[in-house]
């Protein structure tokens, strides 16, 4: 049934996998970690700064160990990404609901695209003041400013997204007789799922930034609090290194959902597609 | 073996298309005004037929193939499929797009046919062996489980084909589906195209600006020229029309309209590029769709000096 010539195109090449890359790069990045470790402990060891000032890095490891021991540090930790999810969360849920809106009903398109022009460029640590007279303090106002830094970017991107599906995909889907809803979900949302991954990522470090620098302007009421009020109050005690273990845990988290969940999420979707813009 | 093609035979019955006096118009960017793409384009497809449209860029070649698939709506005229009006897109008219981006990349190989089937409802327990067959059909069948990135330009395409057909549509819309491929996969491509028309008796419009390709494959080839500016007398002055109507060259379409001339082509199958009677319609082809210095397309013909095969030209290619 076939003709002869169809054995050819077995022959036809096929990306090859790369694995090595990635694995030599970070041992490439951890060396260069070490370097810098190493020369931060030889500088505070030669003493030209104060201590209390600039500590060694060991007493640092040393203050995350004993902190962890304690428990406070994963408490607040706890409360941060606490917080942080939720408000995420929250900020996906309504951009998915203003995209959908802004993709639906054509006038409704350009009152977010106002919004988002007006207000994406207003950090949400500025609207922690006026959210805490709305909110009240503590708790529900850091999770009101989070939520309001996440949905901009997160607004962003999925419009974005959306505006790049290739028009043959959705000629292509259109063909099929798919109506405007099974359009939007076997066609539009996953082909523009890239955008949607990196709109995530931002929204994620804009939630981190605005959740400890909201809980440093107002910590939090009685015992509660996340890693900013954490870092705050232990730089009113002037213990240091403490102040910088929990730069350190910050840092440590946010290597971890960068490279384990959102990594292994791109990993099973845009990358093994081929849909990813940074590969 | 009949090598004949069979629309031969359909073309007595009801043709399975009707294009009646199609124009379309798109608003101009700045001006206000509009720009007419396509006019007084009448066509008739009968079942079986593989029909090529030519023509240089912009003369609205794929404007009509995306007319006929229902993205686009008729400014003026009708088209039919099967005595129904067009009124927008539908399996029953499946399109094979330029654009290898045409297959969804987070879909697999087998993924992208099973998800047309789908939509087209074929029950679940048909839809995997008849996705199958279908890429057997264009030899992937050893891809199945690969992401449309991981495969070349042409395999890409073959894919398309064969989601394409899966469905069973009665028309097969091509938009130079094999323009962006190499030349030699672009000719193994069409081989393996006119074998799979044989097997599945498709009906075929194949949008192509190569000349080549549109005399080896179809049975009729259908010229489209650009339109003439608005105002301008063009064609209506008589020297033109004498020009085009006279001496024993082909005979135009003096109109005004997108159609250049609808011409029969038949030669004997397979064809190839150095058979007898091949050289005669590619510089007829070549002269309609006015690739000749001095000529304006279709609207300026010369004699055919070649006496052998002579095509048969219509000048209102309407059927009857």
């Amino acid at each position: 049934m076939l003709p002869a010539t169809n054995k050819k195109r077995e022959t036809e090449k096929v990306w090859p996998r790369r694995r090595n890359l990635f694995s030599s790069r970070l041992a490439r990045q951890v060396g260069w970690l070490l370097m810098v470790g190493a020369a931060w402990e030889a500088v505070a060891r030669a003493g030209i700064y104060p201590p209390i000032l600039f500590p060694r890095l060991s007493d640092v490891f040393v203050a995350l160990l004993a902190e962890v021991r304690g428990g406070e540090i994963l408490a607040r930790t706890g409360w941060s990404l606490g917080t942080i999810s939720l408000g995420v969360a929250l900020a996906v849920t309504i951009s998915i609901a203003a995209a959908a809106l802004a993709l639906g009903l054509r006038p409704l398109r350009s009152l977010v695209d106002a919004l988002l022009n007006v207000l994406h460029p207003l950090p949400g640590i500025a609207v922690l003041p006026i959210f805490l007279l709305w909110f009240g303090t503590g708790a529900p106002a850091v999770l009101a400013v989070v939520v309001f830094s996440c949905i901009w970017p997160m607004v962003q991107n999925l419009l974005a997204g959306l505006e790049s599906v290739p028009r043959t995909q959705i000629d292509a889907g259109r063909n099929l007789g798919l109506g405007r809803a099974r359009l939007a979900l076997f066609v539009l949302i996953p082909a523009s799922l890239p955008y949607a991954l990196a709109g995530l990522r931002l929204a994620w470090a804009r939630g981190w930034q605005t959740a400890v620098a909201g809980e440093m302007v107002f910590g939090a009421g009685g015992g509660d609090g996340g890693l900013g009020w954490f870092i705050y109050k232990r730089r009113f005690f002037l213990e240091i290194p403490a102040v910088f273990a929990g730069m350190l845990m910050i840092i440590l988290i946010g290597i971890l959902v960068e490279h384990v969940i959102f990594g292994t999420l791109e990993h099973l979707t845009v990358r093994r597609w081929g849909m990813s813009r940074t590969e | 073996m009949g090598m004949l093609p069979d629309y031969q035979q359909a073309k007595k019955t009801t043709p399975l298309l009707v294009v009646n006096s199609l124009h379309k118009r798109f608003p101009a960017p700045g001006s206000g005004g509009d720009l007419t793409v396509l006019a007084e384009v009448e066509l008739a497809v009968h079942r079986g037929e593989f029909l090529s449209i030519i023509g240089r860029s912009g003369c609205g070649k794929t404007t009509l193939l995306r007319c006929i698939a229902g993205f686009e709506k008729p400014s003026r005229g009708s088209l039919r499929i099967e005595g129904r009006e067009i009124t927008g897109p539908g399996i029953d008219r499946m399109m094979v797009f330029q654009d290898t981006e045409q297959l969804f990349p987070w879909l697999t190989v087998l993924g992208n046919v099973e998800f047309a089937l789908q939509a087209a409802r074929v029950p679940r327990r048909e839809r995997r062996a008849r996705a199958v067959h279908f890429l057997e059909m264009v030899g992937l069948e050893r891809f199945l489980d690969y992401y449309p990135h991981q495969l070349s330009g042409g395999m890409k395409q073959r894919v398309a084909i064969a989601r394409a057909l899966s469905v069973r549509p009665r028309m097969l819309l091509m938009d130079e589906p094999f323009a962006a491929l190499d030349a030699m996969t672009r000719s193994l491509l069409q081989q393996e195209l006119l074998q799979l028309w044989q097997q599945t008796k498709a009906t075929i419009i194949f949008v192509t600006h190569n000349i080549q390709e549109a005399i080896i494959q179809s049975d009729r080839i259908l010229v489209l020229r650009p339109l003439l500016p608005a105002g301008s007398t063009g064609s209506r002055d008589p020297a033109f029309i004498r020009a085009a109507g006279g001496g024993a060259g082909p005979v135009l379409n003096p109109g005004l309209g997108s159609m250049a001339a609808l011409i029969d082509n038949p030669l004997p199958r397979p064809r190839q590029p150095d058979m007898p009677g091949f050289g005669v319609i590619w510089r007829q082809l070549h002269r309609l769709i006015g690739l000749e210095v001095g000529t304006r397309a279709g609207l300026v013909a010369q004699p055919v000096a070649e006496p052998a095969a002579q095509p048969v030209a219509e000048a209102a290619p309407v059927s009857t």
